[in-house]
């Protein structure tokens, strides 16, 4: 007799699917047995491919744009069932000095990385109540938990992602709607190139700066990232609700949250 | 795992320590910190078990030692990229 999978029967919604983490996360919540609708900002034959690999359907929308994310969980909702599993993991970094950084970019980042989020679980809520269950991952970064040069606005979104996470871990938990974040390091994903531009490098000698720079001698892949976040969105996981997870190979070892 | 205290914070520490050490010849260092858990070593009658207590943490309940399980074989397993980190599994009693 085969053991179900984890996530069999589950319609998971990942947002930015169509490259680096949520790929990886999107194609590795379908090998667990859920239903995937894989969201980019854009339809493109990347993010087709991705839908096409985890048996769902590619879910295009702006998320930073709150009407795109009603009518697109909406159409999600019609078409496979309510979102059981919530990754919101779409992001847009830019990078630059504190005083390079203009308004507009600023609240292109904020919109994207941390209202949308809000605009996702809004959204995703009454389906998750529905079902009596429900489990919503923020993918936030290192960078939210100890800031970064150059890195203004990206790292405050992402640390509005922590708190936001943490709020909803203890509110929503009595329902059994188990909120967590993921705080990734470095990963090897398309958003070094904006790392690189910054540093005036080029893609691979930053890869290997950082690598350097991590205990464990590497930088992260995406399938690490994607692994965490499987296992969060388990239903054994219950217990890490508004927990912090970081996997960052060393980097901020035993004292950051 | 780590329980306890003083005893529990020093061996923390120490795992966090050896973690940075051991870390570029391919061995990893995490610690998982249990919250309350529903074990035999807590008494029937213990605070833990009490409903008042229970009520205050968000899953209104004890963590169970599958969940504590669940936590230290996705480390062992699926872990490369976790180096000197400490997952709480603790029903959200600490956030």
């Amino acid at each position: 007799m085969s053991e179900a999978l984890p996530l069999e029967g589950t319609v998971a919604l990942v947002t930015g699917a169509a490259q680096g983490i949520g790929k990886a996360t999107a194609l590795r919540l379908a090998a667990d047995g859920a239903i995937v609708a894989a969201n980019d900002r854009e339809p493109s034959e990347a993010l087709e491919e991705v839908a096409a690999g985890c048996g769902g359907f590619a879910a295009a929308a702006d998320v930073s744009d709150p009407d795109a994310v009603t009518q697109m969980v909406a159409l999600i909702g019609e078409s496979l069932g309510p979102v059981g599993v919530l990754v919101s993991n779409a992001a847009y970094m830019s990078m630059g000095s504190f005083t390079e950084q203009d308004e507009a970019d600023w609240w292109r980042q904020v919109d994207t990385n941390l209202s949308a989020t809000f605009y996702l679980v809004r959204e995703v809520l009454p389906g998750m109540r529905r079902l009596g269950r429900g489990r919503i991952v923020f993918v936030s970064s290192e960078w939210g938990v100890v800031g970064w040069p150059n890195a203004t606005a990206y790292a405050a979104s992402k640390a509005g992602l922590i708190s936001l996470g943490k709020t909803l871990g203890r509110e929503l938990a009595p329902e059994n709607i188990i909120t967590s974040i993921v705080a990734p390091g470095v990963t090897d994903t398309p958003q070094l190139e904006v790392d690189a531009r910054d540093a005036g490098v080029p893609l691979e000698e930053m890869k290997a700066r950082y690598a350097a720079q991590t205990p464990v001698g590497r930088i992260g892949r995406p399938e690490d990232i994607a692994s965490t976040v499987a296992f969060l969105a388990r239903e054994g996981s219950s217990a890490l609700v508004g927990q912090v997870i970081q996997p960052n190979g060393g980097t901020t070892r035993g004292g950051a949250w | 795992m780590r329980r306890g205290g003083v005893r529990g914070g020093q061996s923390l520490w120490s795992g966090l320590r050896l973690a940075a050490e051991v870390a570029d010849r391919g061995v990893r260092v995490n610690s998982v910190a249990p919250g309350p858990t529903d074990i035999p070593l807590l008494a029937p009658d213990s605070p833990w078990r009490d409903p008042a207590f229970l009520q205050t943490l968000p899953l209104g309940r004890l963590v169970s030692p599958e969940e504590v399980a669940e936590t230290v074989l996705f480390l062992a397993e699926e872990g490369s990229y976790f180096c000197g980190q400490v997952l709480s599994p603790n029903a959200g009693a600490v956030i």
